[in-house]
């Protein structure tokens, strides 16, 4: 009886929490991309209403009757419960391990093999459930608040590429979708089985009802949050292109100026749910199971353990590789090939120019040294024809002694004449690609392998800082700053269009708007300027009206209101600014107010003409529909030229 | 334990088997003295016997031969001998009387003079213990900046005194138990009558009197004797040297054993959070005791981690640093011909090296094992291109962090911890990482000392706020005992402990 009395209020509802939420690292995602797009979140909600309601209804009933919980008292009842249980738990053993092992060896580990991640998958819960069911609770009660927060923090980081209207349409992929395919979902709430072997073992004083009815309400909570943040920062026309929706939300939140993702946390949070599942797992299958024995590992045994470890760290496992074994890719040209398809152009940082030995041959190298200082030391650039990118690197690693890596790439610069083409099958390759950050910034050039070759920082030393520093630089009143997922994303987007910097060897001026997925125009710095003010992104960019001049920032986006009038429809957008009187006269406002309407409706207008949507008015349209096929219907873009546009902009000083 | 042999009431038996016993004409420090008691109608044959070194002889001089010579006129021989002699011709306080001659040799072997009069069925043995012995110094590893600054010392009364003279109670019980078949070393079990839970008291006191073993030598062993799992990775006790800090351990409400030999006071049960906290939080202000708590504690992850997770970025998630670190460390590594891996390891080796060879080496060698590790390892070390300069600063923080926790066993315990972390981060990366952590939390998780839980009140929870446990609360807040312990007496103070604020109608006074 002692066994059966130390699982407390904490431990069970972390233990129920858990049970509920671990899929969001396994399957929970993708099977909400799979059923309804869009209305995932929708789906996400009312299958955990449901859930909740069915739960409440289950342990209202168990309390009332108690011997339920122990299969009553007939023998063969209680011999098929726990049989149905043992193979439940052993199934559902199997099936995380499968799917934890799928996960970290996309995303981390690509090289290792799947058995040997399961191993130490199972020598962590193993360890947990040799060491008893006080260990498995109470590993629980030590970790689940931590997982929690992680992934909420992760949620919260990811909000700041949150786009509220890609919730839209509101009903998805139809209704019966959601709520017919949606019931499917359910069963990713399965685990729940759990309470029927826990309850019976909780202390005397913990309310069972109550507690695991607030940890599985906070796991639908918290499962409904990253839904909702996944399918906010994506297009819905993006889940085609990406299997994992939470993935690319960890590996794109990054902490801000240290330039490091959050990975980290993701993968520790994702191996210790994993490792928690399946002690979990294995626990209640021991239960279930009934009278088992089982010995813990002698020493002998242990010892042969460790050394069987210790094998595996000095032989050097697969996915590890040292850091001077890796060729670091730090931007990466797309050019028309001649001969094949593409000229890839990888610029790969050169440490030996970086660290300290730079100073020594300096002096010895004397007077040379200034003759060669045109040329960009910090950096080996190599160009390579081929079909696609990936051909392109299995060429590159001929050309290297070291492995190739592009886990710092900082930018991606795409020659206009393949922006005019398949800029966007390009893109999504690269996107998908596990290496490639989603934060990874693009550009235009007029061809990426000049551009890549004539670049030469003259402020910084490191390359790769230079193109840190210049293309996030939010302060650039002539070029937007996109990146490599704000392309796709809206690239694949029917309701709004991408645009991107245009870069050359000196500066970093204009931009290129897109339709479709490729390149229909490029505009001057002053253009870019006006979509800095419309979209937002302006912080104090000097403007001359009348005699005076001005400080304009703006500081939020515009609010853009849609009119579908069959007559006459129209586009309003509210464009917010502050301006700081730099010199002159406050009266000279007006001027500043009726110069920028003006030339903002000319350049939307004009973009508009040519069907391309900048701004993502169509993204607002979409609010107004009720499913992705009456949007897809809808016909947007060959209306896009039929709208009038009004801007009214509102100056605080 | 061998048949207990009575002592009989012949003076000249009871010699012989002395003799025998002691082997007199070998033992040197032995010392036998014939004499005879005075009695008013004539002499009674007696001697005295005990180890030279161990007694103070001005004792023996002038209370116990001066009087057994010379004041015993009153009394005729047919008197009762034993009661004459212990109450009327003895002026001696810890005296008393012994009957059989294992009692005996446990008191002789520990400085006390056993005197066997004809007539009596048993020896007095009069407690003149003169041996010489250390005083009461200052703590060495707890060492305080603001606290009191004693320590306790090799002689289990002192150490009691030590203890008493803070806790002024006489609810302090100081059980006295041998261990030791042979040695008999006299133990001292200290607890508060009315605080501490009983049958804890008793399950220890059970351990302690089941411990059938020739000898005993320190804490140390008492410690392994006790504890459940010997091999366990983490230290499970808590030893303290400072008599402060077992009193405030007694007040809340645990054990303290104590024993003779040993400047060590063992503490049970000690959970996770008594092994973090230090001598100086209690004397220093509330803010400052929790800024150092938390620097401890973050020495104490990195001290753990730091070298296993340099390894696992380093060797398995390049894409985790920021690129200016990545690309400066390729460049540091870009001239050393080993792997990370066996860097590491060397380094820490050499580390642990030093660690070892600092408590040896006599303090006037001592300022060139720094120049040593200093100079040759570090600066020769990368300058020879065998190690990269950043395992310098990784090695040293994660040392440095081992040095920050309060308990010496703690301390090696996490490098022991450092090193499995190393060849699991090696072996897997961050996935290697966790497994080691969550194998490391199973088990220490899953371990009880004396049925309290290692990690209580961090997991079970127990109703005890777990920021309470891992940070200081100031001394007005710390209202109840441990729930862990199931004390007798939950509640420490009132809740309102400073009166003066209490405003007598149910308010603050501003």
């Amino acid at each position: 009886m002692k066994e059966r009395q130390h699982l407390g209020k904490w431990e069970l509802g972390c233990l129920v929490f858990h049970a509920c939420f671990y899929k969001i690292f396994t399957t929970y995602p993708k099977q909400f991309g799979e059923i309804s797009g869009t209305a995932a979140w929708i789906t996400a909600l009312y299958t955990g209403l449901l859930f909740l309601a069915g739960l409440w209804v289950i342990l209202w009933f168990l309390e009332r009757y108690r011997p339920w919980l122990t299969w009553g008292s007939n023998r063969v009842f209680r011999i098929i419960g726990r049989g149905l249980l043992a193979a439940y738990w052993a199934f559902a053993a199997i099936w995380a391990l499968r799917e934890y092992t799928a996960v970290l060896q996309e995303e981390a580990y690509l090289r290792s093999p799947g058995w040997f991640l399961m191993g130490f998958f199972l020598l962590g819960a193993g360890t947990a459930v040799f060491c008893g069911s006080k260990a498995v609770y109470r590993m629980h009660s030590l970790t689940v608040l931590g997982i929690g927060i992680a992934m909420a923090v992760v949620a919260i980081l990811g909000l700041k590429y949150a786009e509220p209207g890609y919730l839209a349409p509101w009903l998805g992929t139809g209704t019966e979708r959601i709520f017919g395919d949606g019931l499917s979902t359910l069963f990713l709430y399965t685990d729940i089985l759990l309470i029927f072997q826990l309850i019976p073992r909780c202390r005397p004083e913990v309310k069972s009802t109550r507690t695991v009815m607030t940890g599985a309400s906070l796991a639908v909570l918290w499962n409904l949050l990253l839904i909702l943040v996944s399918s906010m920062s994506h297009s819905p026309e993006l889940n085609n292109i990406s299997d994992n929706l939470i993935y690319p939300l960890t590996k794109a939140a990054y902490f801000g100026k240290f330039w490091s993702r959050l990975d980290a946390v993701y993968l520790i949070a994702l191996m210790t749910s994993g490792m928690l599942y399946l002690s979990m797992a294995f626990h209640l299958l021991k239960l279930a199971i009934g009278k088992i024995k089982v010995k813990t590992p002698g020493r002998k045994k242990a010892a042969l353990l460790l050394c069987f470890l210790l094998v595996f760290s000095l032989t050097g496992c697969y996915d590890g590789r040292e850091v001077e074994e890796s060729a670091y890719t730090v931007a990466l040209g797309i050019d028309r090939g001649e001969e094949k398809a593409y000229t890839y152009t990888f610029q790969l940082s050169n440490p030996l120019e970086l660290g300290g030995n730079i100073e020594m041959e300096k002096k010895e190298a004397g007077k040379e040294e200034e003759e060669s200082a045109e040329e960009n030391k910090t950096v080996t650039n190599i160009t390579i024809e081929a079909e696609d990118f990936y051909l392109a690197v299995n060429r590159l690693k001929s050309h290297l002694s070291k492995e190739p890596d592009f886990s710092h790439l900082k930018v991606i610069v795409f020659s206009k004449e393949v922006a005019e083409g398949d800029i966007l099958e390009n893109a999504s390759l690269l996107f998908r690609e596990q290496e490639i950050r989603p934060s990874t910034n693009v550009c235009l050039a007029e061809s990426a392998r000049e551009f890549l070759t004539q670049v030469k920082p003259t402020l910084e030393r490191s390359t790769a800082r230079y193109y840190e520093l210049l293309f996030q630089n939010r302060n650039t009143p002539y070029a937007p700053v996109v990146e490599l997922r704000e392309f796709v994303s809206r690239g694949t987007d029917i309701g709004w269009d991408p645009v991107m910097p245009v870069a050359d060897k000196e500066k970093l001026m204009g931009m290129g708007i897109f339709q479709d997925g490729t390149l229909v125009r490029e505009l001057a710095g002053e253009k870019a300027l006006l979509y800095q003010f419309l979209s937002g992104q302006a912080r104090e960019i000097a403007v001359t009206a009348g005699e005076s001049s001005f400080s304009v920032t703006s500081p939020h986006r515009p609010q853009i209101f849609v009119d579908r009038d069959l007559g006459n429809p129209k586009v309003t957008v509210g464009v917010p600014l502050e301006a700081d009187l730099i010199y002159g006269s406050e009266e000279d406002i007006s001027y500043l107010m009726a110069r920028l309407e003006g030339e903002m409706t000319d350049f939307l207008r004009e973009t508009m003409m040519e069907s391309c949507d900048v701004l993502g008015v169509g993204n607002v349209a979409r609010q107004t529909m009720l499913t992705q096929e009456e949007w897809e219907q809808a016909g947007w873009r060959e209306k896009l030229s039929q709208f009038d546009i009004f801007i009214q902009t509102s100056i605080k000083i | 334990m061998t048949e207990k042999i009575k002592i009989g009431t012949s003076v000249a038996e009871n010699r012989a088997y002395i003799v025998a016993q002691y082997e007199s004409d070998k033992n040197f420090d032995f010392k036998m003295r014939d004499f005879k008691i005075r009695f008013a109608d004539g002499w009674v044959d007696g001697f005295l016997v005990f180890y030279d070194g161990m007694v103070n002889k001005n004792f023996i001089n002038r209370d116990l031969m001066r009087s057994l010579l010379q004041s015993g006129g009153q009394e005729p021989l047919s008197a009762n001998r034993e009661e004459t002699i212990l109450e009327k011709m003895t002026p001696i306080g810890p005296m008393s009387i012994l009957r059989d001659f294992q009692e005996v040799a446990r008191d002789v072997t520990f400085g006390h003079c056993v005197i066997f009069v004809d007539g009596v069925a048993g020896a007095f043995t009069a407690d003149v213990k003169g041996w010489d012995g250390r005083g009461v110094g200052q703590p060495i590893r707890e060492a305080s900046l603001s606290g009191p600054q004693e320590a306790f010392n090799e002689i289990l009364v002192t150490d009691i005194a030590l203890i008493r003279k803070i806790l002024k109670t006489p609810d302090l019980i100081a059980e006295n138990v041998s261990i030791g078949g042979e040695s008999q070393t006299p133990c001292g079990l200290l607890y508060l009558r009315g605080v501490t839970n009983e049958s804890l008291v008793a399950e220890i006191r059970r351990r302690l009197t089941e411990i059938d073993i020739s000898y005993v030598f320190s804490t140390g062993d008492v410690e392994m004797l006790l504890e459940e799992k010997s091999f366990f990775p983490m230290t499970h006790t808590l030893k303290t040297e400072r008599p402060d800090r077992a009193a405030a351990l007694l007040a809340e409400g645990k054990v303290v054993v104590l024993l003779q030999g040993s400047p060590f006071a063992l503490v049970l049960p000690t959970t996770a959070t008594d092994l973090v906290e230090a001598a100086e939080d209690n004397y220093v202000r509330v803010t400052e005791a929790n800024f150092m708590r938390l620097v401890r504690l973050a020495g104490i992850f990195l001290a753990m981690f730091l070298p296993g997770l340099f390894l696992a970025v380093l060797l398995y998630h390049h894409e985790m640093l920021p690129t200016e670190l990545l690309l400066a460390i390729e460049a540091s590594r870009e001239p050393v011909p080993f792997p990370l891996v066996a860097e590491l390891i060397l380094m820490t080796l050499a580390f642990e090296l030093i660690k070892e060879a600092s408590i040896r080496v006599p303090s006037p060698v001592g300022a060139t094992l720094g120049i040593i590790g200093g100079l040759i390892l570090g600066q020769a070390a990368v300058e020879a291109n065998i190690v990269s300069p950043l395992l310098i600063i990784i090695v040293p923080i994660a040392g440095l962090g081992s040095f920050a926790t309060p308990s010496v066993s703690l301390s090696r315990s996490i490098s022991l911890m450092q090193l499995i972390y190393i060849i699991f981060g090696a072996a897997a990366g961050l996935l290697g990482i966790v497994c080691g952590a969550f194998i490391s939390g199973s088990i220490l998780s899953a371990s009880e000392t004396f049925g309290v839980p290692f990690f209580s009140p961090l997991t079970p929870k127990n109703g005890d706020s777990v920021w309470g446990s891992l940070l200081i609360k100031p001394i007005w807040k710390k209202e109840r005992r441990p729930r862990n312990l199931k004390t007798q007496n939950p509640v420490k103070q009132p809740h309102i402990s400073r009166k003066w604020l209490d405003d007598n109608k149910g308010g603050k006074v501003s």
